[in-house]
């Protein structure tokens, strides 16, 4: 038999040796650099707090075990998370574009870590940030989950800018500034309070019961959250968001006339999906309106979200008031101007035309290979043009969609070997598009003549 | 599964006087002049969310997560409220005439004070050893006020 302090000081000694075999032989130094030390750190702080506590402190020792609990789930997640089962360059793009806005505005602040780990589930995305407030952490780490079955699809990757959303909100010193976007965003409508959201929930999807005290006031917030992370995601990944929403979310919506027991935690995907198009066309991001030739590319694209929504809002969906959607998308748009990369950035159509032929040759979208004549022999004398990641997975969607109509591709089999392939390319656009930013990166370290731009490692 | 999901929250109030209490211990091994960079980091976090009143326990969800049935009824703020009350009393009692605001600043500097010069983000501060004094009278306070027994 242990005594309660005894036992959690050999738990201690077991999750120390479990960090020094995570990790071992499956990424580089640099990489887990940071994540060691952290937890080194981490497990320090949890001995000093276990060495300073008594046998008698029972709370003490169990919030003592609590962090240690956290720490080896957080061990062991890492130690899941294998290069193979993920899109890493993916997951590093969008750790670059993400980590300013979840950095606490604190003195002695370091940026969070993220790592990455494939979960099973065919919607598994989620972004798991470290609670807020005061614990026995120094620097966070956020995990991101990736579906495994879903790994090289990076298309559909572009719902995880949903996820940021949910990790900014945990950031203290923006809180109050999203809460504000928030009640702009709900104003006027019927979930712009918890009893409206009940009675709307009542009469339209058919919940009878509240639950046990706070339980409506806790799905209001959630909802309100919910609404507010979906028009970050489209702010944060463009037009992409819109369609891996809805290729990815349609599926799961619950059937008309279901009955819910119970507030559900999120609000039904038809309502979202009339409040996204609403932001996008607030966000001018239905580039065929123009009726250019050049933005004609986008017309199958748009029109297949556009008529979804209008189609959704005749059915008598719209819950959130349109001209409220897009203050708050204005507002939002402001706030997370205000951070580096943060931003979908302006997109320029004739880069986009140059993917899609690239696409069209069953190459990587990249303008660089396009254009030709101008690569690698090049470098020595220019830098060359980095393309958002975003940019290419936009042009994969718009790819699809072009594609998608024709005959060819109505077989089932057809069909998601286009899917696959597009996917494919643009996984492998954004890691040819990583490397030229590690190499102007070192090249730019290396450069004391300054006649090379000073580069971003990503 | 060996106990339920609901016992395995963690409570805030007895966190933060762990901190408070191990950054106490820090400082008199060292007499008074350094803390643990963990330990002043966690209560610059605590003196944010008092800052900014950002009291709150709701977890993230997954763009797509539903929580089980069973989830409905433990989420509950009491700890969080405790904890804010506790940050309270310790303002009224030291600084009574100061916001929220500059509160929590204040302390945040005297805390940073206790940190090696080489990873202070400001070389100088206005407080000296009175900053090293305000920072040991807010942590025995605090420590007090989150030992209290909850009304």
């Amino acid at each position: 038999m242990f005594s309660p302090k005894d036992y959690l000081l050999v738990e201690w000694a077991n999750v120390r040796r479990n960090l020094q075999e995570t990790l071992r032989f499956r990424y580089s130094e640099s990489h887990i650099r940071d994540f060691y030390a952290e937890c080194e750190e981490r497990l320090d702080y949890i001995k000093k707090n276990l060495d300073a506590t008594s046998t008698k402190e029972t709370s003490d020792l169990r919030e003592i075990a609590l962090s240690l609990d956290n720490l080896a789930h957080l061990i062991a997640r890492v130690e899941r998370s294998h290069l193979e089962e993920f899109s890493w360059p993916f997951g590093d793009a969008l750790a670059h574009v993400a980590k300013h806005i979840c950095t606490e505005q604190l003195a002695l602040q370091r940026e969070p870590l993220f790592f990455f780990a494939a979960e099973g589930g065919i919607n598994s995305y989620a972004i798991r940030p470290e609670k807020q407030g005061p614990s026995a952490v120094d620097q966070k780490i956020f995990s991101v989950i990736f579906p495994r079955s879903l790994k090289d699809h990076v298309l559909l990757h572009a719902i995880l800018a949903h996820e940021v959303g949910h990790a900014a909100y945990a950031t203290d010193s923006i809180l109050h500034d999203l809460q504000r976007i928030c009640e702009t965003l709900i104003a006027g409508s019927p979930v712009a309070t918890p009893n409206g959201m009940f009675a709307w929930c009542k009469n339209n999807i058919g919940v009878v019961n509240k639950g046990s005290s706070g339980v409506v006031a806790e799905r209001h917030a959630s909802w309100t959250e919910e609404f507010y992370c979906d028009l970050f995601g489209l702010i944060l990944c463009g037009p992409s968001y819109l369609c891996a929403f809805q290729s990815m979310l349609e599926p799961m919506a619950l059937p008309k006339g279901t009955a819910s027991q119970f507030v559900p935690s999120h609000p039904p995907f038809e309502c979202r999906m009339i409040a996204l198009v609403e932001a996008a066309t607030e966000l001018g991001f239905f580039y065929s309106r123009d009726r250019k030739d050049k933005e004609s590319l986008a017309r199958t694209f748009d029109a297949a979200l556009i008529d979804k929504a209008s189609n959704l809002r005749a059915a008598g969906h719209s819950l959130l008031i349109s001209r409220n959607v897009r203050k708050a998308t204005r507002e939002l748009m402001a706030l997370m101007g205000r951070f580096d990369d943060l931003v979908f950035p302006p997109l320029d159509f004739e880069l986009i035309q140059k993917l899609d032929r690239a696409l069209e040759r069953n190459i990587p979208p990249t303008e660089g290979i396009v254009a030709g004549g101008k690569r690698i022999r090049q470098w020595e004398d220019r830098v060359p043009d980095r393309i958002d990641f975003r940019h290419i997975l936009y042009a994969g969607w718009v790819h699809w969609s072009n594609k998608r109509k024709l005959p060819i591709y109505k077989e089932v089999d057809s069909m998601e070997k286009l899917f696959s392939t597009i996917n494919r390319l643009c996984s492998h656009a954004i890691l040819q598009q990583q490397s030229i930013g590690w190499w102007i990166h070192n090249l730019s370290r290396k450069s004391h003549d300054g006649s090379v731009e000073k580069g971003n490692p990503r | 599964m060996l106990i339920s999901p609901s016992s395995r929250s963690s409570d805030p109030v007895v966190m933060s006087r762990i901190i408070a209490r191990t950054m106490l211990q820090e400082m008199e091994k060292s007499l008074g002049k350094s803390a643990s960079r963990i330990s002043v980091v966690n209560m610059l976090r605590l003196l944010e969310m008092y800052r900014y009143d950002s009291f709150r326990s709701r977890n993230a969800l997954g763009v797509l997560e539903h929580p089980r049935v069973n989830d409905l009824s433990a989420s509950t703020d009491a700890g969080l409220i405790r904890l804010r009350d506790a940050l309270a009393s310790v303002h009224h009692k030291l600084l009574p005439q100061l916001s929220a605001e500059n509160f929590s600043m204040s302390i945040s500097e005297a805390l940073m004070k206790l940190m090696p010069q080489d990873q202070r983000s400001e070389t100088t501060s206005p407080h000296g050893d009175a900053g090293h004094s305000l920072a040991k009278r807010f942590l025995k306070n605090l420590t007090k006020a989150l030992s209290a027994q909850p009304a």
